[in-house]
């Protein structure tokens, strides 16, 4: 519980008439310390690196859309088929040293293709003759994957059996070449939430809190105001927040080469997430309403994550979201290297809806300090 | 009064109460509501195919035109102009082919020739190489030596599985038991606060004073939580139109899911000390238990290791009553586990909440 009604009369700093900083300071203290032990925080610190750990610990790389093979060469050393396979760019290849392995590897979907090369496999296709290849098949594979397998094995085999082919390909590629696998497309989301949970949860949580158990009337016998009470607390989320935030870019190494724009963005973007908090804090009388608030718009402030796992998706309905311009400039400069130039108009937006969002709390304190003292 | 009437009076209190609280109500009605919404919007159809574009300059070298149907689904395009700007627009296509003329008629010949492709904007660089082996022999297929060639590789294929090709899995349908999962969620949250406000409030213990004994308490408790979880699921299962699927065996799997939720939520709430403690472990249930429910949207991505989160003897069996037509032989295995894993977690659940009350 946090009880500040203690801590007036036990600590100087508040009995006097100490300058707002260092109540709000002292108030800030209190907040992460009490903090601390409740579950929101918790939370708002272990979900977000839980999620990241998750994915990469249960899907890994299998979570790319990247079509997976399997292979068995039952040569003592490895044909050139295999050696090319192997090598492949664009393929997950494993490798099982029985057949049987990988019968079971692509029985369980691990791999969607698994192909058994026989022990004379390289000496039956220098010899000219007649090859047996063992291909076992997933029944769940895609189409897409099936196709490009069999395409990237047929290759190899084509460049084992030292078939010229007389016709080339010249491949040119439209726009800039995105290297974005899965793993990066959820980083967005990861990342919204990192900054997201701790800036609403625990101000909101806290706020709640004290109206419940009626100790924010008892404050204002305190010489702590109103607006440091409100101030201490955003200032708990923004922290919390701003911290995950710079924590999970850089699990996931995603600081890239301007790390102190990005370290401004994401704090604009915890202020954000903590203003946000502390308002539907206000705006709420008990846990299930604030839990329920959340669900049914939580959706408008990850929406921009989830979209950024659809890059078919039309980038102008991300715009309408107002998480879309803490992201994208995070996106930019994280993955694109731009710098402030290129993102200063959505940072811009973003200052101007934190701006607002600041607005409302002076009204919502304002109003609440009237009650306060009509009560 | 009965055993029987002190139960259902308590049945009927305790939904009474859950729908009295906002959180509760607006979730378990409004999510039902999202859940068929999100189905019915999904498309109906599993698009997992590979389209390609291409634009051939002579559309009379049906040779080309017949070899490429043999690779995959494409589209002609009346003018590379188009090609480009349905590969940089649409986003259906990753790759476009640009045929001339006298490409067109090199590659029937068998005779040297460099066709021009182009590459949809965003392909991430590390896939190009595969796509790169596609052309290569797409453009080659009609070359009679490399035909000869492939002749002499026996390949023989061994398909292991349920065969989807040709009927794949929209991805609206594997969804359908993670949104079974979702309801499940909401009720586990729902049940173990219903049962921490009793004990915080100490109604728990009033009640307790009257001739009303533990077990019939609990019982109480384990009923509500098993019907409204299960009216949930039956409902979302008969308005996708899912149940018509095996009536029976569905509704006992729903059954046992409910039944498992109910052990979950009395877990919960026994280690639990008010409702926000409640709201914060049932989060980290839900993660959990959302795994194996991915793990079907997202096939053969799973580690083994998912076997163990009790949720999957659910999701498997779902999927594969559903999805693959298994009977009662096939799942039933799973829907003991399912079974016992509910059994022991409300055992389990039931004997520290009991501990809380002596």
């Amino acid at each position: 519980m946090t009880d500040y009604t203690e801590k007036a009369t036990a600590t100087d700093s508040l009995a006097g008439p100490p300058a707002a900083p260092a109540r709000i300071w002292t108030l800030l203290r209190k907040e992460l310390r009490q903090g601390a032990t409740s579950f929101f925080f918790v939370y708002s610190l272990v979900v977000p690196v839980v999620l990241t750990l998750l994915v990469a610990l249960v899907f890994g790389d299998l979570f790319a859309a990247t079509p997976r093979l399997g292979i068995h060469d039952a040569a003592a050393a490895d044909s050139a088929v295999t050696r090319s396979l192997l090598a492949h760019e664009s393929l997950d290849v494993a490798r099982y040293d029985d057949e049987a392995a990988l019968r079971a590897a692509v029985g369980r979907g691990a791999v969607e293709v698994g192909v058994a090369l026989p022990a004379d496999f390289d000496a039956a296709v220098q010899g000219g003759g007649d090859v047996n290849l063992t291909v076992y098949r997933w029944g769940e594979a895609g189409v897409r994957s099936l196709l490009l397998l069999e395409s990237a094995v047929a290759s190899a085999a084509v460049d084992a059996l030292g078939v010229e082919l007389p016709v080339q390909v010249d491949a040119r590629q439209l726009g800039s070449a995105d290297s974005a696998g899965w793993s990066q497309r959820l980083l967005p989301l990861i990342l919204l939430m990192a900054i997201m949970l701790g800036g609403l949860m625990i101000p909101a949580s806290s706020l709640i809190e004290e109206k419940q158990k009626r100790t924010l009337v008892a404050l204002t016998t305190t010489p702590a105001s109103l607006w440091d009470v409100y101030l201490a607390k955003t200032l708990a989320g923004f922290l919390v927040s701003a911290f995950m935030g710079v924590a999970i870019l850089l699990l996931n190494d995603a600081l890239g080469g301007q790390p102190l724009l990005l370290i401004a963005v994401v704090a604009l973007g915890a202020l954000m997430s903590s203003a946000i908090g502390i308002l539907v804090g206000s705006l709420v009388d008990n846990i299930d309403a604030f839990m329920g608030a959340l669900k049914a718009f939580g959706i408008l402030l990850f929406a921009p994550g989830i979209l950024e796992l659809f890059p078919q998706a039309p980038a102008w309905i991300g715009r309408l979201f107002p998480t879309y311009y803490l992201l994208n400039p995070l996106l930019a400069v994280s993955q694109r290297g731009a710098a402030l130039a290129d993102v200063a108009g959505e940072l811009a937006v973003l200052a101007a809806i934190v701006g607002a969002l600041l607005l409302a709390l002076a009204l919502v304190v304002d109003r609440q300090r009237e009650r306060v003292a009509l009560a | 009064m009965t055993t029987v009437n002190a139960i259902t009076a308590l049945i009927a209190k305790d939904i009474r109460l859950f729908f009295r609280n906002q959180f509760f109500a607006v979730t378990t009605v409004l999510g039902l509501v999202a859940y068929v919404a999100i189905y019915f919007l999904l498309p109906a159809e599993a698009n997992d195919g590979l389209q390609v574009a291409v634009y051939l300059e002579n559309p009379a070298a049906t040779q080309v035109d017949e070899s490429f149907a043999a690779f995959f689904d494409y589209t002609l395009f009346d003018s590379p102009t188009a090609l480009e700007t349905a590969l940089r627009e649409d986003g259906e296509y990753i790759v476009g082919l640009l045929i001339s003329a006298a490409d067109a008629a090199a590659m029937s010949a068998g005779e040297a020739a460099t066709v021009e492709a182009l590459y949809a904007p965003n392909i991430p660089a590390e896939t190009r190489q595969v796509y790169d082996d596609l052309l290569r022999l797409m453009v080659n297929a009609a070359t009679p030596r490399a035909a000869a060639r492939f002749a002499l590789v026996d390949e023989s294929a061994v398909v292991l599985g349920n065969d989807l090709l040709g009927a794949p899995i929209a991805v609206r349908d594997r969804m359908v038991p993670m949104l079974l999962l979702f309801i499940l969620s909401v009720e586990v949250l729902g049940l173990a606060t219903l049962i921490t406000q009793e004990v915080e409030k100490g109604t728990a213990r009033a009640l307790l004073t009257s001739p009303l004994r533990l077990p019939h308490f609990l019982a109480a408790k384990a009923l509500m939580g098993l019907l409204l979880a299960f009216v949930q699921l039956l409902l979302l299962v008969a308005i996708t139109g899912k149940i018509t699927a095996a009536p029976l065996l569905l509704t006992a799997t729903l059954l046992l899911g409910s039944f498992l939720i109910v052990g979950v939520g009395f877990l919960i709430a026994a280690i639990s000390r008010d409702s926000m403690a409640v709201l914060a472990w049932g989060m980290l249930v839900i993660v959990l238990f959302a795994i194996p429910a991915i793990a079907v949207l997202l096939p053969g991505l799973a580690s083994a290791w998912i076997e163990l989160i009790p949720s999957y003897f659910l999701v498997d069996a779902l999927h594969r009553i559903l999805h693959f037509g298994a009977g009662w032989g096939e799942v039933g295995g799973t829907l003991l586990a399912l079974l016992v894993s509910g059994a022991a977690l409300l055992l389990l659940g039931s004997a520290l909440l009991r501990r809380r009350f002596i």
